[in-house]
């Protein structure tokens, strides 16, 4: 039997680094096109596998708006080998992409609804690429709400993306920080605490939360009590991934992938599985 | 189906020439084991022998396999994904090693199928062989006493000497008429001495499960918060061990070598295992599974509970393999007869 | 631009530096790629200045002490090279023979006589990182020749290396070898031992000593018990704990029976 030896679901494609700008200490943001000149295609919420020959892969996030055929974007917080190397890298760089992979937050069944989205330090840029078309859209939307906590005023991503945001028609930006500074006049504690401004009709009402793993607990039972059912929330979880496509088993949570079945899962889903949140 | 019976002597002439055309691999005594290794001479192959170190999955899915050569000189660096198809022929695959690979299949060969995993499986010829279970075997409990599918050939002994041939696909039947000049039909009595065979099987299974399998998922499912957990999470080396040498566990790690001028490398992977610790640990240092019950749970969960309410099989296929090898004696056995006396003790 | 590199040598036997040179197939890549300014096992000139500094042996004199204070000034990496450097080793077998007030007199004395007790004044055997801080280990005894050029390669893509936390048990089975406690009852250190020497002692059927060092995770009262359960004694069990780990076992808190 003969295999054509491209045939893999491992082997990456080639992009180039088209420019990156520096938000936070941490956090770089990095706009790529493919190589072959082929959009990504992604929904809201989905990842792509980034491949560094020699050093290895890891799971990133698509930030920018589903539907632009000229690049994607990637926000990226340098905390390991590869994210590291990543922040080394000058325009023009090449380097591999898988994907894009996984499930995205569900755009048409929202159309209509109040939206009230929920994001934690890095967990931004993924919601940004739903936050995005839902702004590009807006009035197939009703009311929105956009709930933005950091730990401090120096980790806050896409500033300037925030108070357009906030600009715009029935469209509230709510951000809060864990500990303020002379540069912070804004609300200071952890993200629950923006809950008492926000005002939608819970039965039309559609969640998204991207946080760290402790905020969702905390998120959902905020949205409990403002009465949005658990069918109507929306999350993205994070795991340790290898391979992005169901295989390597590192992200299994009961019997669900995360790169595959997730990463976005409806809460009334994730709220049976053990150790989803 | 069509059934066929050969003696011994049929059988290594047989083999000999299978292997004049064939890789050959079967289990092979090392030192009071056995492992499945390549063989040059049917009489060192001990087909019926239980508990091999690691499974024949190995030569389907192997330990650490390279699955891309990539190149950094250029401006643009260029991966070639590798792929080895080269036919093996597997004898001495036990019915539960059987469903083992086939419970495999249902990960690497269903959604996203794994090119890598595909080329070798498929020209992975299985010569499935009954066998007599020791005392860590228990395929009567989760339905692999008989491999119904699965197999090119299958060979069970019988008492009258030799062994009964089944065919179980196309290739099995090409492979059956070149190379096994020396079976002979048979018929209603053989196969009755094949039903003893398999009879005597059973009955020398002395592990059970004190559950039908089908009940398996909603005992697990509601003892998550079991104590029995923490009992043998207690002793649990997290060594690896059990998922190691399982024929259905297919977890791994990927890495990334480069040859010391930096001019080109290899992906590889290799087999991990949820019960070592760090498995669940994500960049920036959270581990969503950071105790050793934690992880037993999750492992035995998903052998009876997660993968079979998935693919409608359990994921443990009786084999033993992970009672032989735990030093700490955790096995399925007793894990889901605790669990299964916890809940019968709450029902009363 | 190479890295330089040089190779200092503590209280040890030197061993690691012949595995190195036992890396025939690979040297000429090795120095293709490192600039080796300091190597007494196979070189005469040396230099001072250095980026990369392989350590090896344990610290276990005053001496030992201060001049790897000043090998840490000058160096960005440091690796600990082999048993002694990354867990005090063989070497640390004394630290339980003696006080570090009386520099191990009585010891002295036996091993060198009168002269010894007056000249070679020792502390207790560390490990490196319990002086200086490091970068990098690559432990064993002697170091595995597939870990060491792994961490070269690492070291020259910039990758950090594989860290091996998880028990030798790992190995064996990749390797398909026949566990050396479930076929012969031996006294192996595998299950709290860390991997990364592709279990090259149980391949051939000894048990592990445990030359790479306890593992932080690893469970050593279930496995203490493991041992007695196959017939080994409290005395065996402590002892094959301190032979190469007796600096883990106090820097751990190792519970001995």
């Amino acid at each position: 039997m003969a295999l054509a030896a491209d045939s893999s679901i491992y082997v990456p494609e080639p992009v180039t680094l088209l420019e990156t700008e520096q938000p936070t200490e941490l956090e770089k943001v990095f706009r790529v096109k493919f190589d072959s000149g082929r959009p990504l295609g992604h929904g809201p919420g989905q990842f792509v596998q980034v491949s560094l020959f020699g050093i290895g892969e890891a799971p990133i996030s698509i930030c920018s708006c589903p539907g632009n055929d000229e690049y994607f974007e990637m926000t990226v917080r340098n905390v390991g080998m590869l994210t590291n190397k990543m922040h080394q890298m000058a325009d023009g760089a090449k380097f591999g992409v898988r994907g894009p992979f996984g499930t995205t937050f569900p755009m048409d069944e929202m159309k209509g609804k109040d939206l009230v989205m929920v994001a934690g330090g890095i967990g931004l840029p993924p919601l940004r690429s739903l936050i995005l078309p839902v702004m590009e859209n807006r009035d197939e939307f009703g009311k929105v709400f956009i709930l933005f906590g950091t730990r401090t005023p120096q980790e806050i991503l896409f500033a300037d993306d925030l108070k357009a945001w906030n600009e715009i028609p029935n469209t509230t930006v709510l951000q809060t920080v864990d500990q303020g500074d002379d540069t912070w006049d804004g609300n200071v504690g952890v993200v629950t605490t923006l809950f008492p401004q926000v005002s939608v009709d819970p039965d039309n009402t559609y969640a998204a939360i991207v946080g760290p793993p402790i905020m969702y607990k905390f998120v959902v039972m905020e949205l409990a009590k403002l009465g949005v059912a658990d069918e109507r929330i929306f999350m993205s979880l994070e795991r340790r991934m290898k391979c992005g496509v169901g295989k390597c088993g590192h992200c299994q949570i009961n019997q669900v992938c995360v790169c595959m079945d997730g990463p976005v899962f409806r809460y009334s889903e994730a709220r049976d599985m053990t150790e989803a949140i | 189906m069509e059934l066929y019976k050969i003696d011994e002597k049929g059988l290594a002439e047989a083999m000999a020439r299978v292997m004049e055309d064939y890789r050959v691999v079967a289990p092979v005594e090392k030192g009071p084991k056995h492992v499945f290794d390549d063989i040059e001479d049917w009489s060192d192959a001990r087909p019926m022998a239980v508990g091999t170190v690691l499974p024949p999955k190995k030569y389907a899915f192997p330990q650490r396999e390279t699955l891309l050569r990539f190149t950094l000189t250029g401006e643009t660096p260029e991966a070639e994904a590798v792929m080895d198809d080269t036919p093996v022929v597997m004898a001495g695959v036990h019915p539960c090693d059987i469903a083992g690979l086939r419970c495999i299949d249902h990960t690497l060969a269903g959604r996203h199928f794994d090119e890598h995993y595909g080329a070798r499986r498929m020209n992975a010829i299985v010569f499935g062989f009954d066998c007599m279970p020791d005392e860590h075997c228990f395929c009567t409990s989760v339905g692999t006493l008989k491999a119904e599918s699965g197999y090119d050939l299958f060979f069970t002994p019988i008492q009258t000497g030799g062994f009964v041939i089944r065919i179980g696909t196309p290739r099995g039947r090409q492979l059956f008429e070149k190379y096994f000049q020396h079976a002979e039909g048979a018929g209603v009595y053989e196969e009755s001495l094949e039903a003893d065979f398999r009879q005597r099987k059973a009955e020398a299974v002395t592990a059970h499960i004190d559950a039908p399998v089908d009940d398996l998922p909603e005992v697990y499912q509601e003892s998550m918060d079991s104590e029995v957990w923490d009992k043998w999470g207690a002793v649990c080396f997290s060594c690896g061990s059990c998922s190691l040498v399982c024929p259905t566990c297919y977890c791994f790690d990927v890495q990334d070598r480069v040859s010391l001028d930096g001019s080109e490398g290899r992906r590889d992977r290799i087999w991990d295992a949820c019960t070592l610790p760090d498995f669940a640990t994500v960049a920036g240092g959270h581990d969503f599974r950071p105790t050793a019950p934690k992880r037993l749970i999750h492992r035995h969960n998903r052998k009876f509970n997660y993968q079979q309410e998935r693919y409608g099989e359990p994921h443990c296929t009786g084999c033993g393999r992970c009672g032989r090898s735990c030093l700490v004696h955790i096995n399925m056995v007793t894990v889901a007869n605790e669990l299964i006396a916890e809940q019968k003790g709450e029902e009363a | 631009m190479k890295p330089k590199v040089a190779f200092f040598s503590f209280t040890s036997c030197e061993g690691c530096q012949l595995a190195l040179l036992e890396c025939e197939n690979e040297l000429l890549d090795i120095l293709g790629a490192i600039d080796v300014v300091k190597f007494r096992e196979a070189m005469s000139e040396t230099s001072d200045e250095y980026d990369i500094a392989f350590i090896e042996g344990s610290i276990s004199t005053p001496h030992d002490e201060e001049k790897i204070k000043k090998i840490r000034d000058t160096a960005k990496v440091i690796v600990e090279f082999g048993a002694c450097a990354a867990t005090g080793g063989l070497n640390a077998m004394r630290n339980s023979m003696g006080t570090e007030e009386d520099h191990y007199e009585e010891l002295r004395e036996k091993v060198y006589g009168p002269v010894g007790v007056e000249h070679f004044r020792s502390t207790k055997a560390r490990p490196v990182h319990a002086v200086v801080p490091v970068e990098l280990t690559i432990p064993g005894c002697p170091v595995d020749r597939g870990h060491l050029l792994e961490v070269i390669e690492a070291v020259l893509v910039g990758r950090s290396p594989r860290q091996f936390d998880h028990p030798l048990c790992v190995e064996c089975k990749l390797n398909d070898t026949v566990c050396v406690v479930e076929a012969y009852g031996q006294m192996c250190m595998g299950p709290v031992t860390r991997a990364g020497c592709d279990s090259i002692c149980p391949n051939v059927g000894d048990a592990c000593e445990g030359c790479r060092g306890l593992l932080p995770s690893g469970n050593f009262a279930a496995h203490q018990q493991m041992l007695e359960e196959h017939g080994n004694s409290k005395e065996e069990i402590r002892l094959r704990y301190l032979m190469f780990n007796a600096y883990p076992c106090e820097e751990l808190e190792v519970p001995l029976p």
